[in-house]
């Protein structure tokens, strides 16, 4: 008898408590004093830098808000790939269940982007990428979670190349040095497609493998065919050995040298000596003369002593229009900020900008630049002089991008 | 047809120059191997090291000299010691409480102590990428009647072998290079013949690292860059090198050093994508005829 009675004492104290934990967990998501700003980068390794200006661009924008929108505290969380796919994507499910932060930024490698996309739709989780994943907002990828400002591959040959043909009329056959990798495949073929189209010829492509460390015989084999133009079809570290072993022999008197996408973390392992003479696209340059950039540039030099690269552009305009959208829509709900910045156009870094509504890619102009001379540089980061700039991205026929979850926006 | 004979012979260039500096590179791991039977992971981040301080040298250098002037040749000749202190330094510290233990402990030792360097270097100099200028006198291109080729590559084609010859005088001719020998050929000989095994060790694992230094510091002005990672691309295929020329073996280290680069040269200009491959399928095509190595002892 006794043991029945404890016993129905402990099932009305748990049933009690339980209750007091639904009642408190309902609590505390529906009055929630915070939101959660999330970085999933690369904080460590070979890559730590760019991943720390990722960060850095993020906090900006925040401390523009004083970390706090609609009245709630911002708490900004960051969390370590450390490189590497499988730990990227766990620590991007982790921070989503754990923190369930309103907005995540990242720029690894393809491969961990596109299963953090996946996992961002699963989550209804606003996600904001930069860097190698250039798919994302591509038909067949994109989801409805997805914002991506840096160009796609498609744009970045639409200005860099069919810029530099437009310079150089008289430079008509071209060879590719290509790195063996998802991007380097599909900027070779958006750039293929553009010489072509432009009347010119590729003469070849070599392809190099990722972690190439002599570009020695690719150069040798490029030269050996006398193209007016050698495209570096490379990016990230590859791209900075390729470019120093083009200027080692010499090729630069023997043709000109063009570099589709760039950056300035790049430009400084490059370096002027071997980067003088050669045309250079990038997504974004410090010197661009608008208001938006001439802030961002000065508040960054002030707060960190370091000139943004453009991945700190790109972050922090993702971070910031993050935040306006909010504001405009007066919460802080996934599903009403993806609405608020659906369509929307401000004046950006790189001059009018706007986020296109079909495939959340923002649209901007991609810049094309010639490397300075030693001696013509007024500091240390003055790689460049930019000489023109197109924005070029498929429109919705050429890019017929279905969400799979629909929820429509009532505008 | 004349265009693919030139295309032939700059690969064969290229080859040579991968194939000499990985050689150096080999020359320590092996002779490391054949003396101490540790099987180094570290020799990878020793090379960076060597390539980060020459850089750091030349730079003090010229702030000290105030000329960019002989820079280079001064930090080609320090970086190797420095490289060589640090590895008596790690001999005596951590290596030697490790002789009679199981290799899985030096094994982990190595391996551990190659992240550890990794993490400092980038401590130290930090994870972006830095540029390695080329000494003035040895920049541009030689117009070889045949072809145009870089200054500096051409002058590390006539150095490197004369650096080879030097070691290998200094193994065959002199009382120290005796002894090293010795060392790594029957050990309890050399300690019943009265000399200090323990020295002989430490002599070997300084002599192994200084020639990892060296092979970076000359590296630098070829890689054009230095970057954290340096270390493990070049660890993989020194370890191919060390045993297809046969374990232990100083002439074979050389031997295989100049066929990698050669097969990797050729492979390059055929099919790119594959002269990573190729190197370790040359490898393993060896072993299968002559499992000691090309010429190692059974």
């Amino acid at each position: 008898m006794k043991l029945r009675h404890s016993g129905k004492l402990a099932m009305v104290c748990l049933s009690l408590l339980s209750l007091t934990a639904l009642l408190f967990g309902a609590a505390s998501t529906v009055s929630a004093e915070e939101v959660v700003f999330a970085t999933v980068d690369d904080l460590s390794g070979p890559y730590a830098a760019s991943g720390d200006e990722g960060v850095k661009a993020v906090e900006l924008a925040l401390e523009d808000y004083n970390y706090t929108i609609l009245g709630k505290k911002i708490r900004f969380v960051k969390r370590d790939t450390q490189l590497k796919p499988a730990v990227g994507v766990r620590k991007f499910r982790d921070v989503v269940e754990q923190e369930h932060p309103v907005f995540v930024q990242s720029g690894c490698s393809s491969a961990v982007q596109l299963a953090m996309q996946e996992v961002a739709e699963d989550t209804k989780t606003l996600f904001w990428t930069q860097g190698w994943a250039s798919k994302l907002t591509s038909a067949g990828t994109a989801n409805r979670y997805t914002f991506r400002w840096d160009s796609t591959n498609y744009a970045i040959a639409h200005s860099s190349v069919a810029g530099f043909m437009k310079k150089l009329p008289e430079c008509k056959t071209f060879y590719c040095i290509t790195m063996d990798y998802a991007w380097g495949h599909d900027m070779y073929k958006e750039v293929d497609a553009v010489i072509k189209r432009l009347g010119g010829k590729v003469l070849g492509n070599v392809l190099t493998p990722i972690k190439e460390t002599d570009y020695s015989g690719a150069i040798t084999k490029a030269l050996s065919a006398k193209p007016d133009v050698i495209v570096l079809n490379q990016y990230g570290s590859p791209l900075i050995k390729a470019a120093r072993a083009v200027h080692e022999f010499g090729a630069k008197d023997r043709a000109k040298i063009l570099i589709p996408a760039d950056g300035l973390t790049m430009l400084r392992g490059i370096g002027s000596e071997a980067l003088q003479g050669m045309y250079v696209g990038t997504h974004w340059w410090h010197q661009v003369d608008n208001a938006f950039s001439k802030k961002l540039v000065a508040r960054f030099q002030k707060k960190y002593g370091m000139v943004p690269s453009y991945y700190v552009a790109a972050n922090y305009v993702g971070a910031l229009m993050t935040l306006k959208a909010m504001e405009r829509c007066g919460s802080t709900d996934v599903e009403k900020v993806i609405c608020a910045l659906e369509g929307y156009s401000y004046d950006g870094p790189t001059g009018r900008e706007e986020i296109r509504a079909f495939d959340h890619q923002v649209v901007h102009p991609f810049l094309l630049g010639l490397g300075k001379k030693p001696g013509e540089k007024e500091y240390d980061d003055d790689y460049l002089t930019i000489i023109g700039s197109a924005s070029v991205y498929r429109t919705h026929e050429q890019n017929p991008v279905v969400w799979k979850l629909k929820l429509p926006c009532d505008k | 047809m004349e265009l693919n004979l030139m295309l032939i012979l700059s690969q064969l260039f290229n080859g040579l120059v991968w194939g000499i500096l990985l050689g150096l590179l080999a020359v320590g791991l092996t002779i490391i191997f054949g003396a101490l039977d540790i099987i180094n992971f570290a020799h990878g981040v020793l090379y960076m090291v060597g390539a980060y301080s020459a850089y750091t040298f030349s730079l003090v250098i010229t702030q000290v000299l105030g000329t960019t002037t002989g820079n280079f040749w001064i930090a080609l000749f320090f970086a190797p010691i420095l490289v060589g202190l640090l590895g008596v330094i790690v001999e005596i510290f951590l290596f030697r409480p490790m002789y009679d233990r199981d290799i899985i402990y030096q094994f982990l030792l190595t391996f551990g102590l190659a992240l550890v360097i990794q993490e400092l270097v980038i401590i130290v100099w930090g994870s972006m990428p830095m540029s390695f200028p080329t000494p003035k006198i040895l920049r541009g291109v030689v117009d070889m009647g045949f072809m145009f080729y870089p200054k500096y590559r051409l002058f590390l084609l006539v150095l490197t072998p004369l650096i080879m010859i030097a070691i290998w005088l200094f193994l065959e001719k002199t009382k120290y290079g005796s002894i090293i020998r010795a060392g790594t050929e029957d050990k309890e000989m050399v300690t019943l013949l009265g000399i200090n095994i323990r020295r002989v060790f430490t002599m070997i694992f300084s002599f192994g690292a200084a020639m990892a230094g060296l092979a970076g510091a000359l590296a630098g002005p070829v890689l054009g860059n230095l970057q954290p990672e340096l270390g493990n691309t070049v660890l993989l295929p020194s370890f191919v090198v060390v045993v297809l020329g046969g374990m232990g073996s100083f002439p074979g280290a050389i031997l295989g050093a100049i066929l990698v680069g050669l097969t990797k040269g050729i492979t390059t200009m055929i099919w790119a994508p594959a002269s990573q491959v190729v190197v370790f399928a040359l490898m393993a095509l060896i072993l299968i005829f002559r499992p000691q190595g090309l010429l190692g002892k059974r």
